[in-house]
């Protein structure tokens, strides 16, 4: 009797060690030190100040504006919810990763992965950011690290002025390089616009306020 | 982190090891003395081998095997550590799998590093602790049998190199690292607290201790085989088994050098980067060479013992003798050399230039030539056979020879220049060793675990019905899990990575259900094991690949 309780004793004991030695193993593993996104993701309930869509173009040679100049800077103002969309334009494997700082480094936030971008030309992909921190930042494709790399520029000023200031809004993506095409994404959020229609000699037509 | 810290932290942290160390030797000592002194009233020459005799279970899994120095009981060690070593790291490889569900990163969403580091925590414990570790296990727990040893010397000798080989398994596991297995300089060296790189020191000091201690224990092993053999033993009628240890340990010594002296060269980078960083015309190629020279055999000792096991298994189930002994010894010999000069098609697309990509790509083909003896040598064992019985062990066998020969021809359709510049990097490679890894190296270790079920567990049979279960999940869950990688890997699908292709989803979740079947099929074994030693025993503790060398005359014998 007591010598076969001791065997079933013996028989658990064996399943229950290599559970538990499995289970720390795995537990150890699993909480080995991540830099979640290199410090990157936000906080969660930050205050959006206001929204902004970019749409880029992925080619090998460099990220492109609809065959604008390719690796544009971008301008963000703080605080503000970017909605990027990219747009496979050769077919190749991309990524959009952003880290802090002025060069590509190892403590990163990849937006869009090589899975989303989906290496079929014309298909669009979305992602969208609050840039929660003034700074300089990088964005680039980490599999043409060297090409496809360029500039992100956060304005911890420009987020408290831009409902008015022209100027700022100049720097958008998309109107520094189409003459016909000045409408710039940069809305804040709960102000007044003024939109305003022109013909080709340049003569208002309308004019209304949303 | 400075060199001074790190330094500083290396020499407290094994100081305080060899203190344990130290008190557990001192401890064993005192016990071992008593132990020696009843073997010596009974006028045994060896106290480990009086008290496994003598004392009923010692045979068995059971602590005690970590106390006794017989040959018996290290086997019995190597087992059970090889053992959990492969749960532990199979749990890593589905877990893995499973995270690929999708092609973005669903489970290490933003920490896609712990796929990494999960991914070479599966792979060096799966190679070394796993298969190197099944593989001591069997040849210290079933060679002195085989080879009637009768005077079973240097067991401290192999003690310690069990325990320095199991306490850098657990350095590995403790470093978290995230190299991969073949360590490649410049991911070695960085020592990125987030790069899971934090302790990459000490999984190059892990792995050097698993080094030693494989060596040690090699060169124990091989002089049992060649000196201690019983004298009604000669070396031209070995059992097929001991050739293939025989062939893998002396291949070990003469390919393990080059990767311990690249260790120790890479532990020297840490403080003073002159080998391989590329400063002053050093190249982090040189390492990838010396790995490699290294890294192909390694494959080779992972197989060498399990086909000379398949040997010992097939007679055992048709009644037949092996076709032909000298061709199987002559195959397993003829591999030994061979394998040492096909590394180079590890590094085909490395630059190695024309003239070294046909000689390696021509050397990978002569491979072929011993496998296919071997193979074929098998076949025809079962083709002369008139009724083969068909029970777990011979299933998990003819599973693995098929296994084996998918496996080797994506091998030598690889080894190709032109092929293995579309495949290199791929799920393709993938599949080609995980086919031979799952069907040779696991599925022979668990026939012999199987075949020596009644000793392991001291005299209880294995239920037939959860084996049975064990076999078919392990089966069709690596055919599907290889087949899967194969053909998408053929297609262009990238390996160790934690996400991939949209295009590329189809033959993941292929691989992905294949890798859920395994782990639901080892499941049954361990329920197997658990079942076994609650019952009661119900057979004679001995096991069938041990009796028939125990006979006068040896003959075929039928065995569970
Ligand atoms: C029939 C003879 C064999 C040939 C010709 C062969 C050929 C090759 C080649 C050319 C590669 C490199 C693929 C690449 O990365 O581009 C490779 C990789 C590999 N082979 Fe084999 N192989 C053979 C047998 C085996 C065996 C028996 C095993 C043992 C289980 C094995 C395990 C591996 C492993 C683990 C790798 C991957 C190494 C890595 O990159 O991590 N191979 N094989
Ligand atoms: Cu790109
Ligand atoms: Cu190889």
């Amino acid at each position: 009797m007591v010598e076969k309780e001791k065997k079933s004793i013996r028989g658990a004991a064996y399943g229950i060690i290599i559970i538990l030695l499995i289970a720390l193993s795995l537990t150890f593993v699993l909480s080995a030190p991540t830099q979640t996104a290199g410090g990157l993701t936000d906080p969660s309930n930050l205050p959006v100040k206001g929204y902004m869509n970019i749409t880029l173009w992925a080619d090998a040679a460099g990220w492109d504006t609809n065959h604008g100049p390719v690796n544009p800077t971008l301008y963000i103002p703080l605080d503000y919810m970017v909605n990027f969309t990219v747009i496979e334009e050769d077919g190749l494997p991309h990524t959009l990763t952003i880290n802090k700082g002025p060069k590509e480094d190892s403590a990163t936030l990849t937006l869009l992965t090589t899975g989303q971008i989906t290496q079929i030309i014309g298909h669009k992909s979305h992602a969208s950011y609050e840039f929660f921190e003034p700074g300089v930042y990088t964005y680039w494709c980490t599999v043409h690290p060297t090409t496809m790399v360029g500039q992100v520029i956060v304005n911890s000023t420009a987020s408290n002025s831009t409902a008015n200031s022209s100027a700022s809004l100049c720097n958008c993506v998309h109107s520094n390089n189409n003459e016909f095409n000045k409408i710039s994404s940069l809305l804040p959020l709960q102000s007044l616009v003024e939109m305003a229609k022109a013909n080709i000699n340049n003569q208002v037509m309308t004019t209304m306020v949303l | 982190m400075s060199a001074t810290i790190l330094l500083l932290e290396v020499s407290i942290i094994l100081s305080f090891v060899f203190v344990i160390l130290f008190f557990m030797y001192y401890k064993y000592l005192t016990v071992k003395t008593e132990m020696d002194n009843i073997a010596d009233e009974n006028n045994y020459y060896d106290s480990s081998s009086y008290f496994r005799e003598k004392r009923k279970g010692t045979g068995a899994l059971s602590t005690s095997a970590f106390v006794l120095t017989d040959s018996k009981s290290i086997g019995l060690r190597y087992l059970m550590t090889s053992l959990v070593f492969f749960f532990i790291a199979g749990t890593f490889g589905v877990i893995m799998r499973v995270s690929l569900i999708e092609p973005t990163p669903t489970l290490f969403a933003h920490r896609e590093v712990l796929y990494d580091i999960l991914t070479t925590e599966h792979s060096i414990l799966m190679i070394y602790m796993w298969a190197v570790g099944s593989a001591f296990g069997l040849a210290y727990y079933l060679l002195p049998t085989f080879l009637k040893v009768k005077n079973d010397r240097y067991g401290n000798i192999s003690s310690w190199a069990y325990w320095i080989y199991l306490l850098g398994g657990v350095f590995i596991l403790l470093s978290r690292t995230s190299t991969r297995w073949y360590y490649y300089p410049p991911l070695a060296l960085q020592l990125n607290p987030y790069g899971a790189g934090a302790m990459n020191w000490l999984a190059v000091i892990g792995m050097e201790m698993i080094f030693i201690g494989i060596a040690i224990a090699s060169i124990t092993v091989i002089r049992m085989i060649i000196f201690d053999r019983g004298q009604d033993v000669p070396m031209t009628k070995m059992p097929l088994f001991a050739w293939g240890v025989l062939f893998t340990l002396i291949m070990f010594l003469a390919s393990a050098p080059f990767m311990m002296a690249a260790l120790v060269m890479l532990f020297y980078d840490f403080f003073n980067p002159i080998f391989f960083t590329g400063v002053n015309g050093s190249s982090p190629i040189s390492f990838a060479e010396l790995f490699w020279v290294w890294g192909h055999p390694i494959v080779y000792i992972a197989i060498l013992p399990q086909f000379g096991l398949i040997y010992e298994i097939i007679p055992k189930f048709t009644g037949k003798k092996v076709f032909s002994y000298s061709s199987g010894v002559f195959a397993l010999g003829l591999l030994m050399p061979l394998s040492e000069l096909v590394w180079g098609h590890h590094l085909l697309n490395s630059g190695l230039g024309l003239a070294w990509g046909l000689f390696f790509t021509t050397a990978s083909f002569a491979v072929t030539v011993p496998s296919a003896i071997t193979v074929f040598n098998y076949i025809a064992t079962m083709w002369s056979a008139e009724k083969i019985r068909l029970t777990v062990p011979m299933l998990f066998v003819i599973n693995g020879i098929f296994d084996f020969i998918i496996g080797g021809i994506t091998g030598v359709m690889q080894s190709m220049l032109v092929i293995n510049e579309e495949v290199h990097g791929t799920y393709w490679v993938t599949g080609h060793f995980h086919f031979i890894f799952m069907g040779i190296t696991t599925g022979i270790a668990f026939a012999a675990i199987y075949m020596i079920w009644p000793s392991l567990t001291s005299g209880r049979k294995y239920d037939q019905r959860l084996a049975n279960w064990h076999f078919t999940l392990t089966a069709i869950g690596s055919f599907v899990m290889s087949i899967g990688w194969t053909v998408g890997g053929f297609l262009g699908m990238p390996r160790y990575v934690s996400g991939y292709f949209a295009r590329f989803q189809v033959y993941q979740d292929i691989a992905i259900a294949g890798g859920v079947i395994i782990g639901i099929g080892q499941l049954f074994f361990l329920a197997n094991l658990i079942k076994s030693l609650l019952e009661e025993p119900s057979t004679s503790p001995s096991n069938v690949l041990e009796d028939v060398y125990k006979l006068p005359s040896p003959g075929a014998v039928g065995g569970e």
